[in-house]
């Protein structure tokens, strides 16, 4: 399914390496803690492998989209999601555009399946990497190729759009890191672009402007649930339906991890979504106070987590931690079981790395509905935080 | 009724009415001269170039800690809008101006002695306001023969809440004379660490500018453990005022490399004698705060336990 390959570079030519995705690709959190977090090795999926995960998130792609069609004009499901009351309304009439970037997770299981623990939806991460390292690398060799096609569905989906808003968290520069590759990309396609906060988002005459700048169609880098906190949100709700952006907020409904529960309800999803899910992602249950000491019981069994954390974030997995912090994470969840919800565990298959034995999570881009390319990292838990290695992915040829 | 407006509206829009002028960003001045009277800080006008003269030893344990975003914005600069800072007229002692606008003391500028702190196994971090912190750098580098590590983790916009084309203007200032230093320099150099006292900002964002604070996470500042393994058994927090308390990011920071049996020593650059006195550490203990929270228009606010990414 999987096996890696050692770059054949030399140790300067690695550091040159990573100088050029740290200049030429904005990657400039190669390090973390004094550790270089960019493997110097890529890992290989069989054709098969590839095949299999293309048909996985593409079907996920389709079966999240026909559930959100299904909920987003209900506010009880949306209440149910975590999703802040500020912005149902925003959901029930935002206008639909093919503008669309998801990257979903999938872990090689030891029963041979590939599972999704969680669907980045409204804000995913990875395209410098993801861009820079087939590039930097180049030449795969023979019987290898990369799968890189996420530049070039990004600008097809934003083809109609002139004038482009690229709005970030700007007091962080790993998330401008991420802004200025797309930035570059719609320049060199001819877009004029503004870098700006979701704060900056103003009326206008025809169009809403941001810094001054009149916009067609926005690129959001910020988390939607955070949106409600914003000093212009009457802003957002008034221009927000009608500005074509990637990702639009309805969005939110599949970045919810508490859909997970909700989607195995009568009537959620049809007989070939309910398939693809049952096959793809854990079984999933709505944290109810009343269920905390059959959690507690069965710890190893089950994860924690919040509906919208990212990265890992307050991830909490009972065989990973100690009775102690499972019961302060279950309280924590006592004080607001809106916002939480309760995973079966997966077995997570450990691979081969030249580190040591490694659990990876095959990143898979889609656009559109359209597989675009990879971005995978590992980690020595079979759990992936802002602390895990990227590792470059290819594919064996046909 | 929509069409009969749309054309006039447009023609307005052509014209740019009611569009915010665009400022340009500029740094520095392109006709002002480096720290050595010269003209050769253009050698060092490009990203790359700059981030090498103030990087420390290639081959060195501090290599993953220099931050790379202040200075990859250098090649988003037009030529004819960069350059070194230019000069201002000095500040009359006599009329008790702040520190921070008085500029650096004479005994720690460029050009200044070496302080008797530095040796191998000491690890420096100077924390003064920005364009105040890379002219001591500089010195540091120069007279001490220390390794610099830059932790300018943001990025210039004409309405930034902190002026961050300041601090590059300054480190194109004295590129040169930290290029001369350079090939003093070895892995073993005595680390130094200049830091933007500024970079938590004095107030947050006011709607239209463009929220540029930033602070120092576990990425920017190595743990205890990283330390002692490359020799180092002394750390000594540098200030310019004997009032300046250690900035918010840093103070628990400090406490904890303390617990963990290194010398903390705290140096504040009025004094003449240079002379370092113990740190004391915050009298709230507890876990150190790692990052803090997003403010809702894209800055931040209060701690949070764990660092944070917007994305997934």
């Amino acid at each position: 399914v999987i096996r890696t390959q050692p770059w054949t570079l030399s140790l300067a030519e690695q550091a040159e390496l990573l100088r050029a995705l740290s200049f030429r690709y904005f990657k400039w959190d190669v390090f973390a803690c004094g550790r270089c977090l960019v493997l110097p090795e890529s890992m290989i999926l069989s054709l098969a492998a590839h095949a299999e995960v293309v048909g996985a998130v593409e079907s996920l792609h389709r079966a999240l989209e026909r559930f959100e069609k299904r909920v987003r004009r209900e506010p009880e499901a949306l209440r149910r999601l975590g999703i802040p009351a500020a912005l149902h309304r925003l959901i029930a009439e935002e206008e639909v555009y093919p503008l669309e970037l998801a990257r979903y997770d999938l872990f090689p299981t030891e029963d041979g399946r590939w599972m999704v623990s969680e669907f980045n939806e409204d804000v995913p991460g990875g395209f410098n990497e993801a861009a820079g390292l087939p590039e930097l690398l180049g030449d795969p060799g023979a019987g290898l190729r990369w799968h890189d096609q996420l530049r070039e569905r990004f600008l097809d989906a934003f083809r109609a759009y002139d004038s482009v808003a690229l709005l970030y968290a700007t007091a962080y520069s790993e998330d401008l890191q991420h802004m200025l590759i797309l930035e570059r990309w719609l320049a060199e396609a001819g877009h004029r672009t503004v870098l700006a906060s979701p704060a900056h988002l103003r009326r206008g005459l025809r169009r809403p402007r941001v810094q001054g700048v009149p916009i067609d169609a926005a690129f959001r880098y910020y988390p939607g649930e955070w949106l409600p906190r914003l000093p212009n949100l009457a802003t957002w709700q008034r221009v927000g339906p009608r500005l074509p952006q990637m990702n639009p907020l309805r969005h939110l409904v599949r970045q919810s991890k508490t859909m997970f529960a909700l989607w195995r309800e009568e009537g959620m999803l049809d007989d070939e979504d309910r398939a693809v899910v049952e096959r793809h992602c854990p079984r999933t249950e709505p944290f109810r106070p009343g269920d905390a000491a059959r959690w507690r019981e069965e710890r190893e069994r089950w994860v924690l987590k919040p509906a919208f954390g990212r990265m890992g974030e307050a991830v909490t997995i009972g065989a990973l931690v100690g009775e102690r912090e499972w019961d302060e994470t279950l309280a924590e969840a006592c004080r607001a079981p809106q916002d939480w919800c309760v995973q079966e565990r997966f077995v997570a298959r450990p691979f081969p790395f030249a580190a040591g034995p490694m659990f990876p999570a095959v990143g898979a881009f889609v656009v559109n509905g359209r597989f675009a390319g990879y971005y995978s990292r590992a980690a020595a838990r079979p759990l992936i935080t802002h602390e895990a290695f990227h590792v470059a992915t290819l594919v064996e040829a046909a | 009724m929509w069409r009969l407006w749309s054309k006039p509206l447009e023609l307005l829009g052509r014209l740019g009415v009611g569009r915010i002028p665009t400022r340009k960003m500029r740094v520095g001045h392109p006709s002002a001269l480096d720290g050595r009277g010269s003209m050769h800080w253009r050698d060092y006008a490009r990203a790359e170039r700059l981030y090498d003269v103030w990087g420390p030893a290639p081959d060195g344990p501090w290599v993953p800690f220099h931050c790379v975003p202040l200075f990859a914005a250098l090649d988003r600069i037009p030529e004819d809008l960069m350059g070194p800072t230019p000069p201002v007229p000095a500040v009359d002692p006599a009329l008790a101006a702040p520190a921070q606008l008085r500029g650096l003391p004479p005994h720690a500028r460029p050009g200044a002695l070496a302080p008797g702190w530095l040796a191998a196994d000491t690890w420096t971090l100077l924390d003064l306001p920005g364009v105040l912190a890379v002219e001591a750098g500089a010195w540091l580098v120069a007279a001490g023969g220390c390794q610099p590590v830059c932790t300018f983790d943001n990025w210039p916009h004409p309405r930034g809440v902190l002026r961050a084309e300041e601090v590059l203007a300054e480190l194109l200032r004295w590129a040169t004379t930290v290029a001369e230093a350079r090939p003093r320099l070895r892995s073993d150099s005595p680390p130094l660490w200049i830091c933007d006292r500024g970079r938590l900002g004095a107030r947050p964002g006011r709607p239209g500018e463009l929220d540029n604070r930033y602070y120092l996470d576990d990425s920017i500042l190595p743990g205890a453990g990283l330390l002692q393994q490359s020799g180092i058994r002394r750390v000594v927090y540098v200030t310019l005022a004997a009032g300046d308390v250690p900035v918010a990011d840093v103070e628990p920071y400090l406490a904890e490399l303390q617990t963990a049996g290194l010398e903390v020593l705290r140096v504040n650059l009025d004094d003449p004698a240079l002379a370092p006195l113990p740190f004391i550490p915050p009298k709230k203990t507890g876990a150190r705060p790692t990052g803090f929270r997003r403010s809702a228009a894209g800055g931040f606010g209060t701690i949070v336990p764990e660092p944070s990414s917007s994305g997934s």
